[in-house]
């Protein structure tokens, strides 16, 4: 081997251990912080630990006792309420503005800006907002109600009242799924983005042909920026399953439990009731399981939907 | 032209060539140098990580740190920041101590994390409910050893006071102050009713269940008709400020777990005529028409709290509440009783109210336990008390002695009389003491919820607290055997 060669090999072993130095650190980091604390957390599952007491091997006692603890189906059946009216609304509405903000209107900036600010605001002051927003006595929102609400109350037999939002129970779900548009921003630019690449010829193709605009959306837009969508729709089942700070802001899972969701009751579990960190962490695993199921439901169902172009 | 192809055009070694056309062209020298800095502010950072120490305070120079974490902010922690630098003037500086003082909130989970961790305070401001968990398990360190060798005697103590410090036979923490529950109301608003010729006199508030709802019908005040009829004034509201949904049931008999037993008793005959009586409350005027009057309330510790606003005609409050009316309207003008009880119950000699406190407590593995000790037994002489409780708006710890006269009479709630009496009463009550207490309290809140809006019954929904508690005590107990633990004295 000439010298020349196992000079060049030097400098390229040099290079990669350069190379593996530089992401040493991530690498680090995902062993330490990502898969130590999931490896022990599939162990703690197997637990009883009350975190300041050493873990006992209790088997699949935890796993047991979720199946029959009434809350977890509760908190398991809001959560699903939540995804199912969220996710497929949020995703139908981003799309809608995302097409708004396609067309050539003036002061698009602007619009495009406003739909996208919401999303910087800081969750702790979204959710203080909101909570103003649907106070049942002072909120804007039963404010603008009232009159409508009243004009309609003059039917006979007719007697509606504003929602007490928060703290009515068959309203609270509803609010926090409505407050959850708030942050429809995010997708709006993600559609918007993908929009803007879709090829201007078929557009024109499916004009020639007299379709409609609201027809070229439906079989043009979406078919062509449907690998985005999938991508935004899986990304909202996996923030809906992991939905927190909001209700525990506003509601603090209340009232009678209807906003209370299946990561807080985790987080009360692993810190506050018991605490049971074992218990919290079967949880935790059932939560990446159903995360799991609902992916490859939507990936499966993808198969027909979505549509990726060549080349 | 490349470097790659000028190299093969001459004929050389394409990588020998690469590897030249680094150094030629200065990249390769460019590249150490890069390192080098990188590296030594990879360095520094190490350094500073692994060697940094947080500059002591000049005045802990020398002495033996003591760190203590807080949940109070505000004027509450200011009070114990007075404290805590008498201390370290006085007996610190005498005895080389210094306290250190951290204030945080969620102290509790910070606190068990730190613990099991291995890396604790010296001392930590706990609520009373919370010895049982951290005492059980070994978390704290029980106090009885230090409260001799200081000759701390717990006579000195109210009773209910002294039991909210004991578990299991052993004290786990000293109060650093305590506050009792009593019924406040706007005299203003009953004197007015009065002159209106309603069934209220500010004089003579309500002594029993029945007087008390007789006040709260005088004082509510709806207007409107059909779907525009609102609550716009309530006499007496059971939600209001609604932090102890589980306290009801005290006022007709009942209790919510009997330790002797280790039995979950939420179900019992009194605590159901209890909840059957808060149901009466929005049967009467619509859960939907309280939930919205209650929307409007502003926060308690603000000028629009509902009770000063007149918005509410009387409510339960803590002895605390007179920091918010000092603060906020001065010239407020109310009162406070015990809590109204059942008929038959009504004993002036032995008031009823519920009695809490805050304890500090001594984790396992603190590094100075005694020292920490050393200044939790300096919060216990009374004048500290007498000064941290009336920073508070709060009760004394200790039986009543008669210097304690002019504590009270230049304590900044003028109903303090009626706190000290519960404080010092028999009859006074305080949370069940169990280690699922978090447990019981959000199984009670759902609960609650469901008999404020008639969704369910006071007996169904306490039966269903009950059967959920006592299978989450008797697996607590097998947790015990499991763990090789002895049974809690009432599973003995």
């Amino acid at each position: 081997m000439s010298d020349d060669l196992q000079r060049a090999r030097a400098a390229q072993r040099r290079d990669d251990l350069t190379g593996y130095l530089w992401i040493s650190p991530w690498v680090f980091g995902f062993l330490a912080f990502m898969v130590l604390p999931v490896s022990m957390s599939l162990f703690y599952s197997l637990t009883q630990y009350p975190l300041i007491e050493k873990p006992v091997f209790i088997g699949l006692e935890n796993y047991r006792r979720l199946m029959a603890d009434e809350v977890f189906w509760k908190v398991v059946f809001n959560t699903v309420i939540y995804a199912v009216f969220a996710v497929p609304i949020g995703t139908v509405l981003a799309l809608l503005i995302a097409w708004l903000l396609n067309q050539n209107v003036r002061f698009l900036g602007l619009w495009r800006a406003a739909v996208f600010v919401p999303t910087l605001v800081p969750i702790v002051a979204a959710a203080m907002i909101w909570l103003w927003l649907f106070n049942a006595e002072h909120g804007l929102i039963n404010r603008v109600l009232m009159p409508a609400l009243a004009t309609v109350n003059l039917l006979p037999g007719v007697e509606l009242s504003t929602p007490a939002w928060l703290t009515d129970p068959g309203w609270a779900m509803p609010a926090l799924i409505l407050m959850s548009f708030w942050g429809v921003g995010q997708a709006v630019v993600i559609y918007l983005a993908a929009m803007q690449d879709v090829p201007e010829s078929l557009y024109e193709a499916a004009e020639l042909d007299g379709v409609s605009p609201w027809g070229r959306f439906i079989h043009v837009t979406v078919p062509m920026i449907s690998p985005m969508i999938l991508f935004t729709v899986i990304t909202a089942i996996i923030g809906a399953w992991q939905v927190f700070a909001v209700p525990y802001i506003m509601t603090g899972g209340g009232p009678d439990r209807a906003t209370y969701f299946y990561t807080m009751y985790l987080y009360d579990k692993a810190f506050l009731l018991g605490p049971e960190m074992g218990y919290a962490s079967a949880m935790a695993w059932i939560q990446l399981l159903i995360i799991m199921f609902f992916t490859a439901l939507v990936f499966l169902a993808s198969r027909r939907l979505v549509f990726y172009r060549a080349g | 032209m490349t470097r790659l192809e000028r190299a093969s055009a001459n004929g050389a070694c394409p990588e020998r060539a690469l590897a030249e056309g680094h150094q030629q062209d200065g990249v390769g020298a460019k590249a150490i140098t890069r390192r080098a800095a990188i590296g030594l502010l990879a360095a520094a950072g190490l350094g500073y990580a692994v060697l940094y120490r947080p500059r002591p305070d000049p005045a802990a120079r020398g002495r033996t740190i003591v760190d203590y974490w807080e949940k109070w902010t505000g004027h509450e922690a200011s009070a114990m920041q007075a404290v805590v630098d008498e201390f370290n003037g006085t007996v610190g500086a005498e005895k080389n101590i210094f306290v250190r003082y951290f204030t945080m909130s969620g102290i509790d989970q910070k606190s068990m994390v730190a613990i099991a961790g291995g890396d604790p305070p010296d001392l930590i401001g706990l609520w009373n409910h919370a010895l049982p968990l951290f005492g059980e398990t070994g978390a704290i360190q029980p106090l009885d050893g230090f409260l001799e060798e200081w000759e701390i005697d717990g006579r000195a103590y109210a009773p209910r006071v002294w039991d909210l410090c004991r578990h299991t036979g052993r004290v786990w923490g000293l109060p650093s102050t305590t506050s009792t529950i009593a019924f406040y109301y706007n005299r203003g608003l009953f004197r007015e009713a009065r002159s209106a010729g309603l069934p209220v006199d500010p004089d003579r508030p309500p002594r029993t269940i029945e007087e008390l709802d007789r006040v709260a019908d005088a004082l509510t005040v709806v207007e409107g008709e059909g779907a525009s009829r609102r609550v716009v004034r309530s006499g007496f509201l059971p939600t209001e400020p609604g932090w102890w949904p589980f306290i009801w049931g005290h006022m007709f008999g009942g209790r919510l777990y009997d330790e002797s037993t280790d039995r979950a008793t939420a179900a019992s005959r009194e605590n159901v005529r209890a909840y059957q009586w808060v149901r009466s409350y929005p049967e009467q005027w619509g859960p939907g028409r309280l939930s919205t009057f209650q929307s409007g309330f502003g926060n308690y510790f603000s000028q629009e709290q509902p009770l000063l606003m007149g918005r509410v005609a009387s409510s339960l409050h803590g002895s605390f509440l007179s920091n918010v009316i000092n603060r906020f309207r001065p010239e407020f003008d109310y009162a406070a009783v015990p809590l109204p009880m059942d008929g038959p119950l009504v004993d002036d000699a032995q008031p009823v109210g519920m009695i809490e406190a805050d304890m500090l407590v001594v984790p396992s593995g603190a590094k100075h336990p005694r020292e920490a000790f050393e200044f939790v037994a300096f919060t216990q002489r009374r004048e500290v008390q007498r000064r941290l409780a009336a920073a508070h708006g709060k009760s004394l710890p200790f039986r009543r002695i008669a210097e304690d006269e002019q504590f009270i009479a230049e304590h900044p709630n003028r109903m303090i009389r009626v706190h000290e009496a519960i404080a010092n009463s028999e009859r006074a009550f305080a949370k069940p003491r169990t280690r699922l207490w978090p447990e019981y309290r959000a199984e009670f809140q759902a609960g609650f919820d469901r008999i404020w809006r008639l969704t369910d019954t006071p007996e169904r929904v306490l039966q269903g607290i009950e059967r959920r508690m006592q299978a989450a005590l008797d697996r607590a107990a097998e947790n015990r055997e499991r763990r090789g633990l002895p049974p809690l004295e009432g599973r003995a």
